[in-house]
C-alpha cells in the first residue's frame, strides 16, 4: 500500500464538508426511527426533491443565470435553502400520509412500512424521471455564486462553497438540537420515542408528533438538496439515491434514533471515506464507507452514541 | 439503480427496469415515404442507444443522423421496398439493450441494424447479432477490443479507441505537459480509451485515477489530482461526468488542461462544466462535416429538416444507413427476410472505398473500417458557439 500523507490535511477537510452533509441528511433518517422505530427508505427521495424545487423556482421560474453579489447574494441563498426545504417538508409530509399513516391506521406489520416506503421512494423519483418533471438527464442548477477562494486550511484551499455548506449546517444542527431539547414539540417527540404508550396517555398527540417528525426531517433534507445543487451546479432525478445511503449508513454509524449520534456519524462517515484515498484509491471509498454498516451492527449494534432521540 | 439495499431493491429494481423496458422501445416510425415508388413492402432498419436518459445528449443526434438518412432513401424511393426505424432505447446501459436486441432480431421486417451507439452495449449484444445473422454497424462505438470478439456480422464506421488512444497520446505529448493525471469511470469504453492514453504516455502519466459515474462528488478525486498539479488532465468518459468533473476541478483551483474525448463531445458539457468548460478540449475519430468536401450539402439537409445542426457521430449515422441501402439495392420485395439480411452482411464484407459524407468505406476483416491515424480529430469547447468547434485532425496539427 502506498500511503500519500501530503493528502491528509485537504481531505480531512473535505471529508469535514462531506460529511456535514450526510449528517444533514441522516437526520431525517435519525428522527424517524426515533419516532416510530423504522427506517424511512423514502428520505432519499425527500432529498431530492428540495434540490428540485429549488432549481425549478430559481432556474427554470426565476431564470437565474449571472452569479450575484453581495445582499442579493445572501437573499437568493436563503431563499434557495428555504425553498428546498419547505419542498421537502411538504414532501415528507405528503409521504407520511400517503404511505405510513394509512398502514399505521390498519396496524400493518414493521416489514409493510418498510416495503411502502421503498415502493413511494422509487414512485417519486421515477416520477421525477419523467419529462414534464424533471427528465432523465442532469440538469444545471443556476450559478448563483462565484466560486472564489475564501481562506486555507490543512493545507487546502476552502472556497464560499465549502463554507456555506458548514456554515448552513452548523445553524441546522444547533436549531434542530435547540428544538429538540427545549420547546414543547421536541418534548413529545422525546416523549413518543422512548414509550408510546405513556406518552399518548400524557396528552401527546400522536398523529401530529409524527407528521411534525416527518417535517422536521424533510425541512433539513431539503436544505441538504439545495445546497447539493448550489455546490454541484446540477440537479438529476437520481441525486438522492447515494447520498441517501451514505446518510443512512452515518445514522447507523452514530446511533439510529438518536440526533447527536446522526451529526457525528455524518462527519465520521465523510471522514472515514476520504481517508480511505490517502492509501488507496479513490474508487474504494464506496468500499470502505459500505463496510462500516456490517462492523457497526456487529461491534456495536445500538452506534456510537446509543439509541436515545435527545441529548 | 443499483444501490445496495438488500434483496427487496434488488426484486423491485427488477421488476421496475423491465417495466421502463417494455415501456421504452418499440417505438415505430414508420417514415412517410415521400416519392418513393409503387412499393407495399417494408424494410425495417433497427437502431438502439442512448435515445433516454443521462446519455440521450450523445445518443440523440446519432438517431437524428440515422432517421434522417431513411427518409433521404424513401424520398429518392430507389429501393424495392421501403424503409422504415426501429428505435430501441438502451438508455446506453448494457443491462437493458440485450432484450431490446432480441426485440430488434424478432421483427420480421428488419434487414440490418445501425447501432448499438455505445461500447458496453456492443460488447453485451454482439452475440445475439452474430447468433441471428444480422449485420449491426455500429457508428460510434469506438472500445478497440469489439472488432476482437469474432462477430462476423459486425461492423464499424469509426476508428477504434486504439487509433484514438495513441493520437491522443501523441497530441498531449505535442502540448510538452510536465506530467499528465489519467481518470476514467471504470465503464468499457473509458476505461479502454483511458488506458490506451495512460499507456501511450509512458512515465508522464499518473493515474489512472477512477471515479464512480453515479455519484456527483469528486472531491477526494480533485483533491488528488490538486496535489499531483499536473499541466494537463485527461479523462475517458462521457459528459454527465465529464462536465461536473471539469467544474471540480476548476473550483478546486487545478488549473490543468482538461482534455476528454468523444463520449464527452456534446453541447451539454458547457453547462455540466461551467467555468470549466473554457479551454477543455475533446479528442473524436469524427470530423466535422462543414469541413469535409461535399459534407456541407448533408449539414444544410439536416439543419433544414431537423432546424439545428447535426451534432456528434450524426453524419457517421447517416452514412451507416447509405452503406446498408447500397447493399439492398439488388433485392426485391421477394426476397426472403434471411437472404436479405445476409445479403447485407455479404455486400458489407465486401464494400471497397463506399464513398460516404465522412469517408471512404472499406471493412477489414473484423468489419474495423480502414482509417489511418489522420481520422483523428481534436475539438476545443467555444463559449460564443456553445459546442466543441474543430482545431483539425491531429496528423495534420502535430505536421505544423
Amino acid at each position: 500500500m502506498d500511503c500519500n500523507t501530503a493528502l491528509i490535511g485537504p481531505l480531512f477537510l473535505q471529508g469535514i464538508i462531506l460529511g456535514s452533509l450526510y449528517a444533514l441528511i441522516a437526520l431525517g433518517y435519525t428522527m424517524v426511527y426515533g419516532v416510530l422505530k423504522l427506517i424511512n427508505f423514502a428520505h432519499d427521495s425527500v432529498f431530492m426533491v428540495g434540490g428540485v424545487a429549488a432549481f425549478y423556482v430559481f432556474g427554470s421560474a426565476l431564470g437565474l443565470t449571472e452569479p450575484l453579489t453581495g445582499f442579493a447574494l445572501i437573499v437568493a441563498l436563503f431563499g434557495v435553502l428555504m425553498v428546498g426545504a419547505l419542498a421537502s417538508a411538504s414532501g415528507a409530509t405528503l409521504l407520511e400520509r400517503g404511505a405510513y399513516r394509512p398502514l399505521r391506521r390498519r396496524g400493518g406489520a414493521r416489514l409493510s412500512f418498510l416495503i411502502s416506503a421503498i415502493g413511494a421512494s422509487f414512485f417519486a423519483t421515477y416520477l421525477f424521471q419523467q419529462d414534464f418533471l424533471l427528465g432523465a438527464g442532469k440538469r444545471q442548477f443556476p450559478n448563483l455564486m462565484e466560486t472564489s477562494g475564501a481562506f486555507s486550511a490543512f493545507g487546502s484551499p476552502v472556497n464560499n462553497k465549502d463554507l456555506l455548506i458548514v456554515v448552513a449546517v452548523v445553524i441546522c444542527l444547533v436549531a434542530l438540537d435547540r428544538v429538540i431539547n427545549q420547546t414543547r414539540i421536541g418534548r413529545s417527540i422525546r416523549a413518543l420515542s422512548e414509550d408510546v404508550v405513556a406518552a399518548q396517555l400524557m396528552g401527546v398527540n400522536v398523529n401530529r408528533v409524527i407528521v411534525t417528525t416527518f417535517l422536521i426531517g424533510g425541512f433539513f433534507g431539503g436544505v441538504a438538496g439545495a445546497l447539493y445543487g448550489v455546490n454541484f451546479a446540477n440537479v438529476a432525478w437520481n441525486m438522492g439515491f447515494i447520498p441517501g445511503v451514505k446518510a443512512f449508513t452515518a445514522a447507523v454509524l452514530g446511533g439510529i434514533g438518536n440526533i447527536r449520534g446522526a451529526m457525528v456519524g455524518g462527519i465520521l462517515l465523510g471522514l472515514i471515506e476520504n481517508m480511505s484515498v490517502v492509501c488507496i484509491g479513490a474508487e474504494w471509498a464506496n468500499v470502505v464507507a459500505f463496510s462500516v454498516l456490517p462492523l457497526v451492527l456487529i461491534f456495536r449494534p445500538t452506534g456510537l452514541l446509543g439509541e436515545r432521540i435527545g441529548g | 439503480m443499483r444501490s445496495p439495499r438488500g434483496l427487496t431493491i434488488a426484486a423491485t429494481v427488477l421488476a421496475l427496469s423491465l417495466v421502463a423496458a417494455a415501456c421504452g422501445g418499440d417505438e415505430e416510425t414508420a417514415s412517410d415515404g415521400g416519392g418513393g415508388g409503387a412499393s407495399d413492402c417494408t424494410w425495417a432498419i433497427g437502431t438502439i442507444g442512448a435515445l433516454s436518459g443521462d446519455l440521450a445528449s450523445i445518443g440523440g443526434p446519432i438517431r437524428d443522423g440515422i432517421a434522417y438518412a431513411v427518409d433521404q432513401q424513401n424520398e429518392q424511393g430507389d429501393l424495392a421496398c421501403e424503409l422504415s426505424l426501429q428505435e430501441e432505447d438502451s438508455q446506453g446501459d448494457p443491462e437493458q439493450a440485450p432484450q431490446l436486441v432480441q426485440s430488434l432480431i424478432q421483427n420480421e421486417e428488419l434487414v440490418a441494424v445501425v447501432g448499438p451507439y455505445f461500447s458496453g452495449e456492443t460488447l453485451a449484444t454482439g452475440d445475439i447479432f452474430d447468433d441471428a445473422g444480422v449485420a449491426f454497424l455500429t457508428p460510434s462505438a469506438t472500445n478497440e477490443t469489439i472488432d476482437d470478439q469474432g462477430w462476423d456480422t459486425f461492423f464499424r464506421g469509426v476508428g477504434d479507441d486504439a487509433i484514438q488512444g495513441a493520437q491522443a497520446a501523441r497530441y498531449i505529448e505535442s502540448l510538452e505537459p510536465a506530467s499528465v493525471v489519467v481518470v476514467h469511470d471504470n465503464q468499457d469504453y473509458s476505461k479502454g480509451l483511458a488506458d490506451t492514453v495512460a499507456k501511450e504516455l509512458g512515465d508522464i502519466a499518473e493515474g489512472p485515477l477512477i471515479i464512480n459515474p453515479e455519484e456527483t462528488d469528486y472531491s477526494s478525486t480533485v483533491t488528488q489530482i490538486a496535489e499531483i498539479g499536473p499541466d494537463l488532465v485527461f479523462y475517458g468518459g462521457y459528459t454527465p461526468q465529464a462536465g461536473p468533473l471539469a467544474r471540480q476541478l476548476r473550483e478546486g483551483n487545478v488549473d490543468a488542461t482538461f482534455i476528454s474525448d468523444d463520449g464527452s463531445k456534446d453541447p451539454t458539457f458547457g453547462d455540466l462544466a461551467g467555468p470549466g468548460a473554457e479551454g477543455a478540449q475533446v479528442t473524436c475519430p469524427c470530423a466535422d462535416p462543414a469541413e469535409i468536401e461535399g459534407g456541407q450539402e448533408f449539414v444544410d439537409g439536416m439543419e433544414q429538416a431537423n432546424g439545428e445542426l447535426p451534432g456528434t457521430y450524426a453524419a457517421e449515422g447517416f452514412d451507416s444507413v447509405n452503406i446498408i441501402a447500397e447493399g439492398l439495392a439488388d433485392f426485391t420485395a421477394d426476397d426472403s427476410i434471411e437472404d436479405v439480411r445476409s445479403g447485407v452482411v455479404e455486400y458489407l464484407d465486401g464494400v471497397d472505398g463506399y464513398a460516404g459524407v465522412t469517408k471512404d468505406y472499406t471493412f477489414d476483416d473484423n468489419g474495423q473500417v480502414e482509417v489511418g491515424p489522420e481520422g483523428i480529430f481534436v475539438y476545443e469547447w467555444d463559449d460564443a458557439v456553445g459546442n466543441f468547434a474543430i482545431i483539425g485532425s491531429i496528423e495534420a496539427e502535430l505536421s505544423q
